[in-house]
């Protein structure tokens, strides 16, 4: 392939723990939910600062509550730990601080808080806190407080806090960076789980290529798996001006609802020695929407806050959405009105400001891939990537416009492409298959969750038939005659399109099928503390079997930057 | 179309960056804008934007760089079909195929460059064609060479199969040294005064200082940011901006220390700048 001659440097390639002296973490919550009630919906905090950096601050007194927004706007007494110290004993409580993010490790204050800087100050968005133990999704109140803590970087452009927790072996590190909007936390020894708390109404599950999965609070308090995402999820709260993104780099990593009583106050992330949890907060008025259903608001003439690719989902049974990009593709017509619908931005456009972040960005800075590298590798197709055919697609559309396209080239990606294609349509198969065989088993011996997701699964399938491959070769020849042709341009646009609804087809059924299987296999699998999801029927006992036929390829590492090809 | 886009950067120019602000000197870089890669000049505050090269057809015209009497441009073409390295003036003319290869830089001299050959770095002396390796046998896959400006040093990246690592190599040839292995780090370029070089992670320009230390995120911006070149007097950084790792691209100015972006480009893609005097 004639490649634009770059350096092909790179391998082919993410207040709520309150008060006056410890309450539990409901009480905690209900005031965090006070204070963000009282915060002004106008708040643009997505701003550059003239002169980012990220500091290690001693407020010099331990305080006995979360330090308000106005001691950390105004900072009386604090001391800045010169760069590069890392012995600095604390008089008071350690404060990390970018023009983004605050995060303060109050040990009488009984809270690690992550605050994020709204246009009134600083709110207090997450508290968090690391735990020995896998099991027990349940919040012991009080939540522990920080202990031993220990500088291990500081300088301008990041800041990293070992802590442990009073009670609790093990440690996390904590590591700010200059002007990014998100945290990271590395599990340390004895670590298991990072426990965070948080103030949601939804928990979304979003899915680049298929459907989100969308979890109310109710849904949360009763669920009884872990929650089925890869990588990465949302918490939608406040008045639409508050989003809290949690990522993790392993598929192997898993996560739960964090319970208290029967009120779901945050998530437990799977988070061993060295294995990492991100956590990034936006905040906007308007940043995210529900409408349609019943205390949501109504479409009307709302717009978007922000030139970004903004995810619209109809939330349905089980969770799962329909799920379309605002302005972008058709909307699902929700089949029934009460439906609520989420919208929320995922992804960002080329109008999008510079200093406006989305959870993919998150994802790019963070894990260092994208969604399409990572259903890509996930499926196993990571070496594919330029011979997808909306790669493809927009190659030939620029080569269109030359006066001289480089025909043979064309041709070949044409080549690569439907290869492409039928490579996916293999996959495809593979879940068809699966599902073939999961209907065999007697449904009333599985869970009752079981038939809807393989419902769900069975339109996906029939959405994308084998008969793709051939209309794919088809059109790919088509077009490779036709590039070939004088003033090819106008010819070009019905095949070209029908091209990229083939492969979008091909990455939605992916997709879905993926996220179900995942979740048939949580329904199934013994998971120590939720003894519901004991698999004790031989049926759920096989279908877990056949779960297995598929397991995905080798997950994506963060070793997976693409370099810029051709436009 | 030309036309237009041309009033758009003078109009933008005019509207959101006063001449006054911004540094002196000529930006060249590789733009998409008009169909084929070709090469670009504009003003640092993007007013004035130019095409330079010209030509009918398939072929590429990249990774553009001034001479340092601001004379000549080095830069990357397919013309003719095979990637190779070429002189041309600084208006444009005046085209001169030197050799196979891409990723030119100059040496600080003017009299010889350094470049890449099936993966490997090379330095070649102007006047007599003489070619010397420059990275030894065992590092395979090397990339995005960086002349310092005192002469004795050249950055550049390599890629294992653990991921990149920035290097520096005596300008003469000997063993390199490894700078920084993480986060995908490529594309090396020095500061005026050597203190510092820039590269690009998988998503974001940092500096960091050549033994390795004072590792700083200099971009934090969503979306990804690329290539990025320090300006002559060092106090700022010119580099791509895309909404993902497949642009398109536009470029901006950045402060050297951080800060606001500036942005200098619309429409089209446009890639790898260099900033001469």
């Amino acid at each position: 392939m004639t490649k634009l001659p770059i350096a092909d440097c790179r391998l082919s390639i993410d207040e709520a723990k309150a008060a006056c002296s410890a309450p539990g973490p409901a009480a905690a919550l209900a005031i965090a939910l006070l204070v963000s009630a009282l915060l002004p919906l106008r708040a643009e905090a997505q701003g550059a600062s003239d002169d980012p950096s990220v500091v290690l601050y001693d407020t010099g007194m331990a305080s006995q509550r979360p330090i308000a927004s106005q001691a950390l706007a105004e900072k009386t007494g604090w001391k800045a730990i010169p760069e590069d110290k890392l012995d600095h004993k604390f008089a008071g409580d350690a404060v990390m601080m970018n023009d983004r993010l605050a995060v303060a490790f109050c040990a009488k204050g009984g809270a690690v808080n992550v605050y994020a800087h709204t246009a009134r100050g600083w709110a207090i968005r997450a508290s968090f806190a690391s735990s020995p133990a896998r099991a027990a999704a349940q919040a012991s109140p009080p939540q522990p407080a920080p202990s031993r803590l220990r500088v291990v970087e500081n300088n301008p452009g990041a800041v990293e806090v070992e802590a442990g927790w009073t009670g609790r072996p093990g440690s996390a590190f904590s590591r700010l960076t200059t002007g990014q909007p998100y945290l990271e936390v590395r599990g340390g020894k004895d670590n298991q789980v990072l426990e965070i708390m948080a103030s949601m109404q939804w928990l979304v599950v979003p899915d680049f290529f298929g459907d989100d999965l969308a979890l109310s609070d109710t849904d949360l308090a009763a669920l009884r798996t872990p929650v089925p995402a890869e990588r990465m999820l949302l918490l939608l709260g406040g008045s639409g001006e508050v989003m809290i993104q949690a990522l993790w780099p392993s598929l192997a990593q898993r996560v739960e609802p964090l319970q208290f009583g029967d009120q779901p106050v945050g998530l437990r992330v799977d988070c061993g020695k060295d294995q990492r949890v991100y956590l990034a907060l936006f905040e906007g008025a308007g940043l995210w929407r529900q409408q349609g259903a019943p205390g949501g608001a109504a479409a009307g003439d709302w717009k978007p806050s922000f030139p970004a690719k903004w995810r619209s989902s109809i939330v349905g049974p089980e969770a799962l959405c329909e799920s379309s990009w605002l302005g972008r593709t058709p909307a699902a017509s929700p089949s029934d009105p009460r439906r609520p619908c989420l919208v929320y931005p995922l992804d960002r456009e080329a109008s999008t400001p510079l200093t406006t972040f989305t959870p993919i960005d998150i994802m790019r800075a963070t894990l260092g891939f994208g969604p399409c590298k990572s259903l890509l590798d996930t499926e196993g197709f990571g070496s594919a990537e330029e011979a997808t055919p909306d790669q493809v697609m927009n190659y030939l559309e620029a080569q269109a416009r030359l006066k001289k396209p480089n025909v043979q080239e064309v041709r070949t990606r044409l080549a690569a492409m439907t290869g492409q294609v039928r490579g996916a349509q293999k996959r495809i198969d593979v879940y068809a298959a699966l599902a073939h065989d999961a209907r065999a088993l007697p449904a009333g011996e599985l869970p009752d969750k079981v038939p809807p997701l393989l419902d769900y699964m069975g339109r996906s399938l029939r959405a994308c038939p084998a008969s793709l491959c051939d209309e794919c070769e088809d059109l790919a020849r088509v077009l490779g005659e036709t590039i070939g042709s004088a003033d090819p341009q106008a010819r070009l646009a019905e095949p070209v399109q029908a091209v990229r609804r083939i492969g979008l087809a091909q990455n939605r059924s992916l997709a879905q099928c993926r996220m179900t299987v995942r979740r048939l296999r949580l329904l199934c699998e013994p998971e120590p503390g939720h003894p519901d999801t004991v698999s004790k029927t031989e049926a759920a006992k096989k279908l877990l079997a056949i779960l297995g036929t598929v397991q995905a390829p080798a997950a994506a590492t963060s070793q997976t930057g693409v370099r810029p090809a051709n436009e | 179309m030309t036309i237009r886009l041309i009033c758009l950067c003078c109009f933008l120019s005019t509207i959101h960056y006063p001449l006054s602000t911004v540094a002196a000197g000529t930006i060249v870089f590789c733009s998409n804008r008009t169909g084929a890669w070709r090469i670009w000049t504009a003003q640092p505050d993007g007013s004035a934007c130019r095409q330079l090269t010209r030509g009918e057809g398939d072929f590429l015209e990249v990774d553009p760089v001034f001479s340092p009497d601001g004379k000549s441009i080095l830069l990357t073409s397919t013309r003719g079909g095979k990637a190779g390295l070429w002189r041309v003036r600084a208006d444009g003319t005046g085209a001169e195929r030197i050799c196979d290869g891409d990723q030119g830089e100059w040496s600080p001299d003017g009299r010889r460059i350094v470049f890449r050959r099936g993966e490997a770095l090379l330095v070649r002396d102007l006047a007599d064609g003489t070619e010397k390796r420059l990275t030894p046998e065992g590092f395979a896959h090397c990339s995005a060479p960086a002349w310092s400006h005192d002469g004795k040093t050249i950055a550049f990246a390599c890629r294992w199969d653990a991921g990149n690592a920035l290097y520096t190599v005596p300008a003469d040839g000997g063993k390199p040294t490894k700078v920084y292995d993480e986060q995908g780090a490529c594309e090396p370029h020095w500061s005026p005064d050597d203190a510092l070089l820039v590269y690009e992670t998988e998503v974001h320009l940092c500096t960091i200082t050549p033994d390795g230390k004072k590792n700083r995120l200099l971009t934090t911006f969503g979306g990804v940011q690329r290539y990025g070149r320090f300006s002559p007097d060092g106090k700022s950084v010119i580099f791509c901006q895309g909404a993902s790792e497949r642009g398109p691209w536009e470029l901006y100015v950045i402060p050297a220390r951080g800060g606001r972006p500036r942005r200098l480009t619309e429409d089209g893609s446009d890639m790898y700048p260099d900033w001469k005097p």
